[in-house]
């Protein structure tokens, strides 16, 4: 048994390699389009096909009767209250729930619409006004006061950020957003230094912001259940060509930079939205008798199993072996009888072997693989596992020796007393 | 105490004596049979011991050898009573009779056994 | 005619399979027939008991089993193609007719032919049988009372011919008993009975000796070669009182030979050396089986045989036992409509017995004593008793009769003075009208004795006219056809066998009821809040839900009905299950003062889902039940994790998938969220 979501994560892969993907733009101001011409020929460079579209365009459409008519979507519409055509809140979820990708950009004024949509898909963004601050460690600029951060609070993942290997601080200037604690689909992409802090500019601060303290999400990704990707971040000004460009900056506490990365770090992560990197497949699963090949309904008690799988992840458009050394099974029956380690072969197969329980019942091999950036695995193999047979257990014990004697000497006793009581008269 | 014990010795020699004595007027027949009957005892006993000092461990070894010692025990004591001359419960039976129901109970009970056994 | 009888039943619903346990036994007859013997032995049935398996092999009664598929491939050699089901349906009828060939036969060795007839006559007709052995009953009490019987009757041969031969039959006979029925350790106790109160009774003979003690020794092999019972055929209590009963056996034949041998004097002074010696042993011989039987909580006695023991043990302790009906004390009445005639004959026969008492007629009384005992604690062993009230029945009858005629044939003699020839010319005629009476009186008796198979369910209209509702085939075949194979089906384990095998899908549980935890788990998810209920499931890999409801028709055994012992089964082992959550003022209710744990529970929001606009339009009123007479609590039920896939005609089975978890999760509680609170900041 291979979980759905699985299945579509195959698709949803396979759909990446073929002709141009299309991708819709929505924008709330078409001078974004200019200004942020830089990410977009980044992406058109890297082969979409984008279509610019008016976030209030009356004949936008996303959907033909049940045919999504674009595979990705990209937001920059924070002051949206309601979009044209068939799209609104309900379209985008569901858009997101058939398993395609997103990029939600907002500022530091999100419209209920769009505040409320990407409560929906987990983020909780702060209220509309509110500017992330930081009054210790903020770049020095002309107009932009406490509120320009640099951010070097990258995911320690490679799956998301990819080429962006120098890890260049990010200029960011918007709004920030939180994670539930009990979130196990979101991931912060970027966080915001210790000393920035959530509130509305301008106003006093009479108790504790709660989103302060390095707990403020600037850039955050959430992979749902369908496989599909979602992207929001907190600042339209951090795509824009201004900060791609920016000379060079020094902040409060005194360090000089002489480049942000906003360049590299919106186009890996929007390649990591979009599925060109982070993405596994397994294929192959299988488990046999130690030493066979073939895959048996069940086994029995203390046989010894193999286990294995290949494991591909994606890159660069091409399926290569996945090579990490934390990969687990379980064999689970109510609880995990067996946890073990799988080795690979750098070639993507991972396998391990070990001894079926000494109790019965209907286990499941279980994957649960959940590395940041990486396409969550749960996959669960049924197999039943048998009590020995009635003629599989050890006879002829050396203890049970003694009892054999008795019984054969009672019965030749029996024959001897045969014979003396009829022949003995 | 000495005394009693002394009592109960000379009690326990009366009674052996006796008993002697009038054992050797049963037929030979029926002393054979009890002589197989001494023997599937003893091994029950051994085997009872045996059990003490090894453990249960093959437990279905140890109760088919067990019982087959005691089923043999039992069957004789049944052969003997229908052959006894001495009881009139068994008059018209003859003893070839008596004893082909023997072994057919016999063959029943070590069929069993070795059922168990294995 | 006793087959004939049951076939009414056959006639009135085709040739199905009626209850639970049926089902069971027909899908192991089904996979005795294609994988052969030694496979069932090892059979592991991963479909039922999910995820921890059943080895069916080793926890079945397998005499039943073995019984239709030796008549169904005997059928086959002999060419007779016929379906593995209508053999099952046809196995109780059969098997209640050499029951009554046997119930003939003890009594003939007990009284003599004529109460044997009288008594096969009762065995046939007696209501509590009937019920348990009408076509279409495949259950084990249906061989099992044979076999039961047979083994008496074996036994009182052995007692009076006094034969190894009989003994050894009586072994195998009863090595039938054991494969068929748990029923089997009541011989194990009568049997020893019988010999203690014979040898106390000065009835100790070479003939009981036979009977008993090879019957004893390779009864008790036998039994430990069935691997259900196994090892507990001496490990537990049970059997005990067989052992101790041969130990006295021994001891008193041994006293009686050394009796016979000693000359009187030095009898005198073995005596008190046996006795002192003996003593001792066997004091010793009982601490160490007291010791052993004190290390064991329950004493080694089994839950079900500590019921019968103490009754109230059960309803305190083991609430599964308690919670199956048939486990219940009967009512009163019930001896009279299970028993009719029998009943009012019985103490007649009993008291008849005592003239003359004879070891054989001493196992009659003493069979019936304990019978009466045993179903007086628990209903099911009603059937016990159905045995012993007939042959008592049939011997006042015959005692009776032959009073009559003898008064009859002396006023001939004395008239006529006719040769003894005649005579038994003359009784036959008379006796007809007698028996004739009882036969016309038949299909009454099996009119009331026959259930009412409880997948078919039957009522009468406003005009007459007979509805069948079919509702629980036409769920389980809407299972079978539209889930996927490896789709896992929880209920309450009352369903179990008929979905394995009616359904073939996975089930948790069954009425194999032998992990209670795993039940518990199941009763506690019923009783929990919808979200909670579904992580239970969702942990456990169900995929669907099974309810049983009766308020649309008014079907009163469904489980809302049987929700208060879900929750005191799942409170057995999880404390945060209370009962007293879900009473309402008064007890146990559905209407507006019901408990309020019950209005949230899942098992009340899965009966009565939709159902309020449902009823409105069939009572008049909105969310009415028929079964319990009221409105119910809570009109506006909405499901949140499960989604209504079926509902049968007449709403008796309502399957609800149990969803997967959404693709996002929203909702999540997030403390720095400050979204629908407003910042005091922000008001500064």
């Amino acid at each position: 048994m291979i979980t759905p979501v699985f299945i579509l994560l195959i698709s949803a892969a396979l759909t990446c390699q073929a002709s141009a993907q299309k991708v819709l733009v929505l924008l709330d101001d078409p001078l974004i389009r200019s200004t942020h011409s830089l990410y977009f020929s980044d992406l058109t460079s890297r082969g979409y096909d984008i279509f610019f579209k008016s976030a209030s365009d009356r004949k936008l459409q996303l959907k033909d009767w049940d045919e999504w008519l674009y595979e990705k979507l990209i937001i920059f519409a924070p002051s949206a209250t309601d979009f044209g055509g068939d799209i609104g809140e309900g379209t985008l979820l569901e858009f997101v729930d058939a398993g395609n990708d997103a990029v939600i950009v907002v500022d530091s004024n999100p419209s209920e619409l769009m505040r409320s949509t990407v409560a929906d898909i987990g983020i909780d963004l702060e209220p509309k006004g509110t500017l992330l601050t930081d009054h210790v460690d903020y770049v020095r600029s002309s107009s932009d006061g406490h509120s320009l951060i640099a951010s070097e609070e990258f995911v320690a993942s490679d799956a998301i950020l990819g080429n962006f290997t120098d890890r260049s601080p990010i200029l960011f200037k918007g709004t920030a957003a939180s994670i539930s604690p009990e979130s196990t689909l979101g991931i912060s992409i970027l966080g915001a230094p210790e000393t920035a802090f959530s509130h509305f500019p301008g106003k006093a601060v009479i108790e504790n912001p709660l989103v302060a303290n390095g707990h403020a999400t600037l850039v955050a990704g959430v992979q749902a259940r369908s496989g599909a990707r979602v992207v929001v971040a907190g600042s339209v000004d951090m795509f824009s060509n201004a900060y791609f460009t920016l000379a060079g900056f020094e902040t409060a506490s005194g360090n000089k930079f002489s480049k942000a990365g906003n360049r590299a770090f919106c186009d890996e992560v929007t390649q990591w939205a979009f599925h060109q990197r982070g993405v596994l497949r397994v294929t192959n699963l299988h488990h046999s008798h130690a030493g066979k090949q073939e895959q048996p309904e069940w086994y029995r008690v203390t046989d010894d199993l193999q286990f294995g799988l290949d494991i591909h992840e994606l890159a660069g458009g091409i399926w290569e072996p996945y090579r990490a050394d934390d990969v687990q099974v379980e064999f689970v029956m109510l609880d995990p009888y067996v946890r073990a380690d799988l080795q690979h072969n750098d070639q993507g197969h991972f396998h391990t072997a070990f001894k079926v329980p000494d109790v019965y019942g209907v286990y499941k091999f279980v994957i649960n693989y959940c590395k940041p950036g990486y396409t969550p695995l749960d996959l669960a193999k049924r197999v039943s596992v048998r009590p020995f047979r009635h003629n599989e257990f050890e006879r002829f014990l050396v203890a049970a020796y003694p009892y054999y004697m008795s019984v054969f000497s009672t019965m030749a006793a029996f024959f001897l007393f045969g014979f003396v009581f009829l022949y003995h008269k | 105490m000495q005394r009693s014990i002394n009592d109960f010795k000379s009690n326990a020699a009366v009674i052996l004596k006796s008993f002697n004595a009038e054992y050797t007027k049963t037929p030979l027949r029926i002393k054979v049979i009890d002589a197989f009957m001494v023997y599937a005892l003893l091994t029950a006993a051994v085997q009872f011991l045996y059990m003490l000092c090894v453990g249960t461990f093959p437990f279905n070894s140890f109760l088919s050898g067990f019982f087959c010692s005691v089923g043999f025990f039992v069957l004789s004591v049944s052969l003997r009573m229908q052959v006894d001359p001495s009881s009139d419960e068994f008059k018209g039976l003859l003893p070839e009779r008596a004893y082909a129901d023997f072994v057919l109970c016999g063959c029943l009970l070590f069929l069993v056994v070795w059922n168990f056994m294995g | 005619m006793a087959f004939s009888l049951r076939l009414f039943s056959v006639v009135k619903y085709e040739s199905v399979i009626h209850e639970f346990d049926p089902y069971f036994n027909f899908r192991v007859t089904i996979y005795l027939t294609k994988e052969g013997f030694y496979n069932l032995w090892n059979w592991f049935d991963d479909i039922t008991w999910y995820p921890l398996g059943r080895v069916v092999g080793g926890t079945v009664y397998p005499g039943l089993i073995w019984t239709a598929g030796v008549m169904f491939k005997v059928l086959h050699a002999l060419n007779v193609p016929i379906n593995v089901q209508e053999v099952c349906v046809f196995t109780a009828p059969l098997f209640s007719a050499f029951c009554s060939l046997a119930a003939y036969l003890l009594v003939k060795e007990i009284r003599g032919r004529g109460a044997g007839l009288t008594a096969a006559a009762f065995m046939a007709m007696v209501p509590s049988y009937i019920s348990r052995s009408v076509a279409g009953s495949f259950d084990n009490e249906g061989v099992a009372i044979f076999a039961l019987v047979f083994v008496f009757f074996l036994y009182v041969k052995a007692l009076n011919t006094g034969s190894l031969a009989w003994s050894s039959a009586a072994a195998l006979a009863y090595l039938y008993m054991v494969a068929s029925w748990g029923g089997y350790s009541f011989i194990i106790n009568l049997l020893p009975i019988h010999c203690l109160a014979s040898i106390f009774t000065g009835r100790l003979t070479a003939k009981l000796y036979i009977a008993y003690a090879p019957l004893i020794v390779l009864g008790t092999l036998e039994a430990a070669s069935i691997p259900v019972v196994g090892f507990n055929a001496v490990l537990m209590s049970e059997h005990f009182g067989a052992f101790f009963a041969f130990g006295i056996l021994h001891a008193a034949l041994a006293i009686r030979y050394i009796k016979d041998i000693l000359p009187v004097k030095a009898y005198n002074a073995a005596k008190t050396l046996v006795l002192t010696s003996g003593v001792v042993l066997m004091s010793g011989i009982l601490l160490l089986v007291l010791f052993y039987v004190m290390s064991s909580p329950t004493f080694g006695w089994t839950g079900r045989s500590l019921s019968l023991l103490d009754p109230t043990y059960a309803s305190k302790y083991i609430p599964i036992i308690a919670s199956v009906s048939e486990h219940q004390p009967p009512a009163w009445p019930s001896y009279f409509t299970d028993l009719q005639a029998a009943s009012i004959l019985m103490p007649a026969g009993l008291i008849a017995l005592f003239w003359p008492l004879t070891p054989a007629s001493l196992f009659l009384i003493l069979y019936a004593c304990t019978a009466v005992y045993f179903s007086g604690v628990m209903v099911r062993l009603m059937l016990v008793l159905a045995p012993a009230a007939c042959c008592l029945a049939g011997v006042a009858l015959h005692e009776a009769l032959a009073a009559l005629f003898k008064g009859v044939h002396a006023e001939q003699r004395e008239q006529e003075s006719r040769p003894p020839k005649e005579d038994a010319k003359a009784k036959k005629p008379s006796s007809k009208p007698a028996k004739a009476s009882f036969w016309s009186n038949l299909p009454g008796f099996s009119e009331t004795g026959r259930p009412i198979p409880r997948d078919a369910a039957l009522t009468r209209g406003g005009d007459g006219s007979i509805h069948i509702f079919d509702d629980f085939r036409e769920g389980y075949a809407w299972l079978r056809y539209n889930t996927p194979e490896d789709a896992v089906v929880a209920s309450w384990w009352d369903y179990g066998y008929q979905t394995t095998a009616m359904a073939n899908r996975t089930v948790l549980v069954d009425n194999n009821t032998w992990n209670n935890t795993h039940i518990a788990t199941v009763g506690r998810a019923m009783a929990s809040p919808e979200k909670q209920a579904w992580e239970i499931y969702r942990a456990l890999d169900v995929t669907h839900v099974l309810v049983i409801f009766g308020g649309f028709i008014g079907y009163p055994s469904d489980d809302i009905n049987k929700f208060l012992w879900m929750v005191r089964i799942g409170g057995g082992v999880f404390p945060d299950i209370k009962e007293k959550d879900f009473l309402g003022e008064g007890g146990y209710r559905v209407d507006n003062k019901a408990g309020k744990a019950l209005l949230d529970c899942l098992m009340y929001k899965l009966s009565y889902y939709r159902y309020a606009e449902a009823s409105l339009m069939t009572t008049g009123q909105m969310g009415f039940d028929r079964v319990r007479n009221v409105q119910i609590g809570k009109m506006d039920v909405t499901l949140e994790y499960f989604e209504e896939v079926f509902t049968s005609e007449h709403w008796m089975v309502r399957i609800y998938k149990v969803l997967d978890r959404p693709a996002r999760d929203i909702k999540l509680p997030n403390p720095r969220s400050t979204r629908g609170k407003p910042r005091k900041s922000s008001l500064s």
